[in-house]
């Protein structure tokens, strides 16, 4: 009996204390991997002249060339920074969807220099300021940070989707079957980003997505619209 | 115009004679002319000349001549059908009668006295007529120790009508003819002054036309640009202290469909100081929020109140004006895609000045203005961007043309200086400044 007690005890103390991450067992949890659609994202192109062109957000699909790149951004980072785990082997991924047969090779998402709002366009990231101008026409962007999609896909089984939000950054039911027979999915791996410039820098200006090959691209009106996937710590 | 004048007076002096007004003592039949009741036609043309003139001489205000502009305006004119000789003791006075003897109007020497005219005067140009007016209105207007003294009378009409005559020259010929006891005219003592009515037709309704430039810059809500109407209207207060209330209404061209624009309504007081200024005070209601949906959810949806007063002071051939008022602060947001930007203006103080000449009917000048806000900044999503105080500095010029019944105009806003490469777009109030970086405009108005 004595022995049962003492049993008994010492599991409460542990769980406890596993609970509050006082043993550092913390990345030894199973951790749940959230999917996110963003919210913004806004397409600039020599030909969109006016920040608020209707063309420009809200689409069902997106051309990407060499004169039409889509600025992406996960906006509500702030509200899951200290929850996202970065650790090694987590997921920290953008996920976008072409309608396209093949990835282009010369794809590439490029983390954004410079704060920009959804009235953006080729020559201006805001039109506020004097600071409201791209120095280089078509987006400012870290052009030795860019990365290319990774070859790995998602695991459709982890992903929790129990955080319904109505608009802004909200949790998207899964790729419908149908939608995904013919939809190419490609996944940029945020990891470093995350660990240099968000984290890092308190930064979120966002990606660049460019290719100089004429494709299409789901857009966030879409049912596979682009989405950032990451691993929470347990109980945050 | 100075060859025609100099005419008119080398014709009437030439005639060089002395004369009286005084009538009803004759004995040839002079005084036995019909007359008929005079409401149109040159001599009566002239007579609104020769108030127009005495108005912009500011005649009114030379001592001794306070009578002359009431007594032009308000004499009653009568025509006769046949011309008389001169017939009264001094009646053969260069301003009075022909060369040849015909006499070419008569008046009491008396305030408020009819003028008549004979069909000889029907052969004077404007500017002799005009002459004539005020010619007969000095001796009802002067007081009785001068009234029929035709010297006087005649040197202080040349005063008057010389092509290059100005108030000091007329206020100087003034007081070296009439005895310093004769300061006040006889009316002035003996008759109620009549208050002259500065704001005679104060209510208006007009259009507006108006174009904004971006110069390049992109904007937070591109409004090309914007027609608006409005209607003023003064029903209360006295003659020069006219009070109303006025509306406006807009509809922006976006570059798509149009939108209903802001709804102003707003409160109005004008009046007339003693030392000839007109005072303007004013409080301006743009009510966005009453306004589109669309403007409701742009940078433009906040309601903003408006208040500020205007001085003008109208010159011989130029005028200048100010303005100052403070527009007040607020909040507005605007959904782009998924992301909702909220926007925070600040107090803006505003400061204008305008000038320029008058040619006839016509303003030309332009203005310069200080738009001086206490912040601006937009959050929204992951972006936030506070500009903090900044002014905007502007200038334009301005062309008029304005008559009782109605007025035309365009004007040129150009934005000459900002801090933080600010623009019209931050003030977020297109009725005050509109937007862009400046702006074309024109527009029309009926006075009533």
């Amino acid at each position: 009996m004595k022995l049962f007690s003492f049993v008994l005890v010492t599991m409460i103390l542990v769980n406890i204390l596993l609970g509050c991450g006082q043993l550092g067992f913390e990345n030894a949890l199973p951790s749940i991997v959230h999917e996110y659609s963003l919210s913004g994202v806004k397409a600039i192109s020599p030909e969109l002249n006016r920040g608020d062109e209707p063309r420009s957000f809200l689409q069902e699909s997106y051309p990407l060339s060499s004169t039409q790149r889509l600025l992406l951004r996960f906006e509500k980072l702030s509200d899951h920074l200290s929850s996202i785990d970065s650790s090694e082997g987590k997921l920290l991924e953008l996920k976008v969807y072409l309608d396209a047969e093949s990835i282009p090779e010369d794809l590439k998402l490029c983390p954004v220099e410079r704060n920009w709002m959804m009235l953006a366009t080729w020559h201006h990231a805001h039109p506020f300021g004097t600071s409201g101008q791209w120095a280089t026409p078509g987006g400012d962007y870290i052009s030795s940070e860019c990365i290319a999609p990774t070859d790995e896909t998602p695991d459709p089984e982890e992903v929790d989707s129990d955080e319904p939000s109505p608009n802004a950054d909200s949790i998207r039911p899964l790729v419908e079957a149908s939608a995904e027979e013919w939809a190419l999915p490609v996944r940029f791996d945020l990891s470093q980003w995350f660990k240099t410039r968000a984290r890092g820098k308190g930064e979120n200006f966002g990606w660049l997505l460019t290719t100089n090959q004429p494709i299409f691209l789901f857009g966030d009106k879409s049912n596979l619209p682009p989405k950032i996937l990451f691993n929470r710590f347990p109980g945050r | 115009m100075k060859t025609i004048s100099s005419l008119l007076v080398l014709l009437l002096c030439s005639v060089g004679f002395a004369a009286t007004t005084r009538v009803g003592n004759g004995d040839s039949g002079g005084d036995l002319e019909g007359f008929t009741l005079l409401e149109s036609g040159p001599i009566v043309d002239a007579r609104e000349t020769a108030v127009e003139r005495l108005e912009a001489l500011n005649i009114r205000s030379i001592q001794g001549l306070g009578q002359l502009l009431p007594e032009v305006r308000t004499t009653t004119l009568y025509f006769s059908e046949k011309d008389v000789h001169e017939t009264l003791p001094n009646e053969n006075a260069r301003f009075h009668s022909s060369i040849t003897g015909l006499v070419y109007a008569r008046t009491f020497s008396e305030p408020h006295a009819a003028t008549r005219f004979f069909p000889v005067a029907e052969k004077l140009n404007q500017d002799q007529l005009v002459a004539l007016h005020i010619h007969e209105g000095l001796h009802r207007a002067l007081p009785p120790s001068v009234n029929t003294n035709e010297s006087v009378i005649a040197e202080i009409t040349l005063a008057i009508t010389a092509p290059d005559t100005s108030f000091d020259r007329i206020q100087d010929t003034v007081a070296s003819l009439l005895p310093e006891d004769a300061s006040l005219s006889a009316s002035d003592t003996e008759v109620a002054v009549e208050e002259i009515e500065h704001y005679p037709n104060p209510s208006s309704v007009g259009y507006r036309y108006t174009v904004f430039q971006r110069g390049g810059a992109i904007s937070n809500y591109p409004v090309s640009s914007m027609h608006s109407i409005h209607s003023h209207l003064y029903p209360f207060g006295g003659k020069n202290t006219p009070f109303g209330m006025g509306i406006e209404a807009s509809l922006l061209d976006r570059g798509q469909e149009g939108e209903l624009g802001p709804l102003g309504i707003s409160a109005r007081l004008r009046l007339w100081s003693q030392r000839d200024f007109s005072v303007g005070i004013f409080a301006v209601g743009s009510l966005n929020t009453l306004s589109a949906e669309e403007l409701q959810n742009s940078p433009f949806g906040r309601d903003i109140l408006t208040a500020g007063f205007s001085l003008r002071k109208d010159l011989d051939h130029a005028y200048v004006e100010n303005f100052i008022s403070i527009s007040t602060g607020g909040e507005a947001t605007h959904r782009v895609g998924l992301i909702q930007y909220q926007y925070q203006y600040g107090e803006v103080y505003n400061v204008q000045v305008r000038g320029g000449v008058k040619v006839g009917a016509f303003d030309l000048g332009g203005f310069a203005q200080l738009n001086l806000a206490s912040g601006f900044g937009v959050n929204g999503g992951a972006f936030s961007s506070d500009i903090g105080r900044y002014r905007l500095v502007s200038a334009g010029p301005e062309l008029k043309y304005v008559n009782d019944k109605f007025g035309l105009g365009i004007q040129g806003r150009f934005l000459v200086d900002a801090t933080k490469g600010a623009n019209f777009d931050y003030l977020g109030n297109l009725f005050e400044a509109g937007a862009a970086k400046g702006s074309l405009s024109a527009s029309m108005s009926l006075f009533f």
